[in-house]
């Protein structure tokens, strides 16, 4: 009799925390549905991520296979995008730049985000002096325009992926540090964090553990629409040649390779150039769609 | 309007050293540049003595501060020293290209917020209607189009396919509407977004319902009490937004053979021409710096509550 | 008896959110006479301020008002086209809200935005609408009017910020000031001050106030007619002195329980337990019968309807004959 109990209040007690999870999950799938712009959003992005993911497996053939006696031919069946200067088939190249294009993108907005994120925190949270610091630096360092940094970046350390992932970076942080100082600013005055001082808790643990959580949803709609940019910015270098080298399929690079056959073979570079579209398109409205959930009064 | 005068002495004084701490910055980064200029300079066949000539009549053997005193003095003066290439003064080759830039980014900036406030403001009045959502489709999907994409898609279509405009040069009004297309139409979409958010914050405040309850006409509250406020930070943007979109003309320029000093920075960096380049960085950054101090000024000026704040 | 000022019937006031709709105001009735302090009292969230807005048809999106009437001199303000209703705001019934804070616009001083509502509805020109502003900051009792009109609202303290809504407000003589709990967010030693100031404005031109409010001593003092709201409906109406000293609902019986009286000495203070249903899921039938401990079988099933039981004292509750 007594197991019976036992096992009956377990299951009860089971049956209502998976409920409540059901129908969390539900009121936030309505909700999605909601937006069905985002959802268009979150369509490409799953799209684009599963064509980087299976690249080798969508691509019919590899990204540096040339075949010079089918140089520059239209669309057609075997080669649905047409063939570039060298004869590579474009659709396996636009296949394996996605591949690029987000991991590139990625790595921008994590350093990026590290950067940006910290420098908030602390601005935020200390004030003063290093908080007018900080603010000075940042309003400065986001107008400057990033080509030209990355360009002086890029003429220093030389091109590559590495270096321009490093140039964008630096000058895109503070979007980040903006935001963040700002909820920090707003957070640092509450209760909660006044009731942790008086605890003793250290400064350091204060931000890590009472305020970074609090603002990570903030964080993850800054991280989607901050993603499109650095992708836009990433093959923007690529296009003036810094950025990725050949035989890299990177989408801008492959632009700046269409561009000298425009007239005579403009699908070269129209691919390309609609996929960035596209995938720059899918996470803004994503991240917009994120926004209007998660937090908002963000201002982008 | 002297707390006004004040917080714009203040910053500007903030402002100068920026500027020196910039230039200081830039030289050394220029230093760290790979390759011997005076190589470059002599030429190949030159013997060691001739060389070490050269970099005494360069002051290329003075230790780095010296020579960091050297070029901030010419630099002050105008002379940004003489390019690798084409050995004409570096000063004469930006004075020459400056016009032009500033005349394409100029007015890409002035168009795209006469277009885009309007578009932003009629989304946010008409917020959740067909209008709206139209609007901030088509926004978005500009605003996702990289500048040299568009460039060359505009080039495509209405340079070589229609020929309506000319696709390189500045001979004529004609040859600006493409690279001025290029540059404007994601920065409408820009700003008609960001216009669009602000207004529909300003419109929810407690100020603008005063405004409603005291029975203002509907135009004289959009305008003069919501839009007013939605501007302040709108036109602090404006102001650095000027720095940023010289980014975007390196690329246009250079897509559509536009003389400026865009093309110029990515020329002289593929032919590893360096006297231009930091000339090139180092205007672009005084502009920046100014921008930024001008932004401040203006939105002192248009938000009282800035003065007073920065004055306690 | 002169004909009322203001008649309210049956208002409804909904709004349309992605969780459902949220009744707000879901039938309220109500008459305020000439010269007279009307008093809306109720619990936060209970739909006081909706229903003063609806008055004004400041609602907006995603709000509507969908049903029921407001008489003004004859006209129904929900009927009248916007631009006849814009000549009614601010001229004749005008409003000051809670947080003066907020409710001024940062970049103009006050003086101009005391001009403005003469400039627009008496086609004043600016220099005579200054010199009214200058006198209407003199008659809420701002020292040195003229310097005073050319500061900006974030220089002011809470109590002038008030004293300056109030003045933009009666500048062009309002028969009505809807007034939104105008006190709550001041300290109480301004609080009179501005009820004092209200209640003379009042008097000297024959201006009606309807007071929002939670706070009953202010109703209690100030008060002539109170009508007592609970999830979006009124529940109790009637003068002051009869609410007051007898009340028939269940829920007033309870509010006015809640006030500690005097100095007596109590181990706790009575309160009413449960709290305000969702305005999005009201319960069937009386929406108080959850909390209310005389509750019958009628209570749950059937809406209670707003009759008069005595002379001039309406209550809707089925256990009051209604």
């Amino acid at each position: 009799m007594k197991t019976e109990s036992v096992k009956g209040t377990f299951l009860k007690k089971l049956e209502t925390k998976s409920m409540f999870k059901l129908t969390r999950l539900k009121e936030f799938l309505l909700l999605l549905l909601h937006y069905k712009v985002s959802c268009i959003g979150l369509c490409i992005v799953m799209g684009i991520i599963i064509l980087a993911i299976f690249a080798p497996i969508i691509a019919p053939k590899h990204y540096a296979e040339i075949d010079v006696p089918n140089k520059l031919q239209p669309p057609s069946l075997a080669h649905p995008f047409g063939t570039d200067a060298l004869g590579r088939d474009i659709f396996s190249r636009v296949v394996y730049g996605a591949q690029i294009a987000l991991w590139v993108g990625l790595l921008v907005v994590l350093v990026e985000a590290s950067i940006g994120i910290s420098l908030g925190i602390i601005a935020g949270y200390f004030n003063g002096k290093i908080d007018k610091i900080i603010s000075a630096s940042a309003d400065i360092v986001w107008s400057f325009p990033t080509v030209v940094l990355a360009l002086g970046v890029v003429m220093v350390l030389g091109p590559g992926i590495t270096q321009v992932v490093i140039a964008i970076a630096v000058t895109s942080w503070p979007g980040f540090t903006r935001i963040t100082r700002a909820k920090v600013q707003s957070m640092v005055n509450r209760e909660f964090v006044l009731a942790a001082r008086a605890i003793g808790e250290s400064d350091l643990n204060i931000m890590l553990r009472y305020l970074l959580p609090n603002i990570t949803s903030t964080i993850l709609v800054l991280a989607t629409l901050t993603l499109p940019s650095a992708i836009i910015s990433t093959t923007a270098l690529s296009f003036l040649g810094f950025g990725a080298q050949p035989p890299t399929p990177d989408w801008g690079a492959m632009l700046s390779e269409g561009a000298s056959q425009l007239v005579i073979a403009p699908w070269v570079a129209t691919f390309p150039g609609i996929f960035i579209v596209i995938t720059a398109l899918g996470f803004n409205l994503l991240g917009d769609g994120l926004r209007d959930l998660l937090d908002p009064k963000l201002k982008i | 309007m002297s707390a006004l005068l004040r917080y714009s002495v203040k910053r500007v004084l903030i402002g100068i050293p920026v500027i020196l701490f910039v230039s200081l910055f830039i030289f050394l980064l220029m230093q760290m540049l790979p390759g011997d200029p005076i190589k470059l300079i002599a030429g190949e066949r030159v013997t060691p003595e001739r060389i070490e000539e050269l970099r005494r009549s360069w002051g290329l053997d003075q230790p780095v501060y010296i020579q960091y005193f050297y070029w901030l003095s010419h630099v002050m003066t105008g002379d940004f020293g003489y390019s690798y290439v084409t050995r004409l003064p570096v000063s004469l080759l930006i004075w020459s290209r400056l016009p032009y830039t500033i005349q394409l980014t100029f007015t890409a900036l002035v168009l795209s917020y006469v277009f885009g406030i309007p578009i932003g403001v009629v989304a946010a009045l008409k917020r959740g209607t067909a209008v709206d959502n139209i609007t901030i489709g088509v926004a978005t999907f500009f605003y996702s189009m990289p500048t040299y994409w568009l460039g060359l898609i505009l080039m495509l279509t209405f340079g070589l396919y229609l020929r309506w405009f000319p696709i390189s040069g500045s001979s004529s009004l004609e040859s600006m509407v493409l690279p001025l297309l290029t540059l404007t139409l994601p920065y409408v979409a820009m700003s008609a977004r960001i216009v669009r958010t602000e207004m529909l914050e300003v419109l929810t405040e407690d100020y603008v319902r005063t405004a409603w309850a005291k029975g203002l006409p509907s135009r004289r509250v959009i305008l003069r009490h919501a839009l007013r406020n939605a501007l302040i930070p709108l036109t602090v943007m404006f102001f650095l937004d000027l720095p940023w979109i010289i980014g975007g003309a390196v690329i246009v320029e250079s897509i559509f053979a536009w003389p400026g000093m865009g093309s110029l920075l990515y020329k002289s960096i593929l032919k590893q021409d360096y006297p231009v380049v930091q000339a090139l960085v180092l205007v672009i950054t005084i502009l920046t710096v100014v921008c930024n101090i001008l932004g401040d000024i203006v939105s002192a000026f248009l938000d009282p509550r800035i003065r007073v704040e920065k004055e306690a | 008896m002169d004909a009322p000022l203001l008649v309210v019937k049956d208002l409804k006031t909904y709004f349309y959110l992605s969780k459902g709709v949220l009744k707000a105001v879901d039938g309220v009735s109500l008459t305020i006479n000439k010269n007279q302090v009307f008093c809306l009292v109720g619990e936060t969230g209970c739909g006081k301020s909706v229903t003063a807005l609806s008055i004004t048809r400041l609602i907006f999106y995603p709000g509507k008002i969908v049903g029921g009437s407001i008489i003004y001199e004859g006209k129904d303000l929900l009927k009248l086209p916007e631009n006849e209703m814009r000549k009614i705001r601010g001229k004749e019934i005008a409003m000051i809200f809670q947080s003066p804070m907020k409710s001024l616009n940062p970049v103009f001083n006050i003086g101009y935005q005391i001009s403005e509502a003469p400039i627009v509805h008496f086609n004043l020109k600016h220099g005579e609408a200054w010199k009214q502003a200058i006198e209407l900051i003199g008659k809420v009792k701002m020292p040195d009017p003229e310097m005073r009109a050319k500061s900006y609202p974030h220089v002011l303290s809470g109590g002038m910020r008030q004293r300056s809504m109030i003045a933009m407000m009666i500048s062009c003589e309002p028969k009505l000031l809807i007034a939104d709990e105008p006190t709550t967010a001041l300290d109480v030693t301004v609080q009179a001050q501005i009820m004092d100031l209200l209640l003379d404005i009042k008097r000297r031109s024959s201006m009606s106030i309807m007071l929002i409010t939670h706070n009953f001593g202010l109703v209690a003092e100030r008060g002539d007619e109170v009508a007592v709201m609970y999830s979006g409906k009124v529940v109790e109406g009637g003068s002051v002195k009869d609410v007051f000293n007898e009340p028939l609902h269940p829920y007033t019986q309870g509010l006015l329980r809640c006030i500690p009286v005097g100095f007596e000495r109590k181990t706790e203070i009575d309160y009413i337990p449960g709290t305000l249903s969702s305005p999005i899921n009201p319960p069937v039938g009386c929406r108080f019968h959850p909390r209310c401990k005389y509750a019958t079988e009628k209570c749950i099933k059937e809406e209670p309807k707003l009759m008069e039981i005595k002379k001039n004292h309406i209550v809707a509750c089925h256990l009051c004959g209604g």
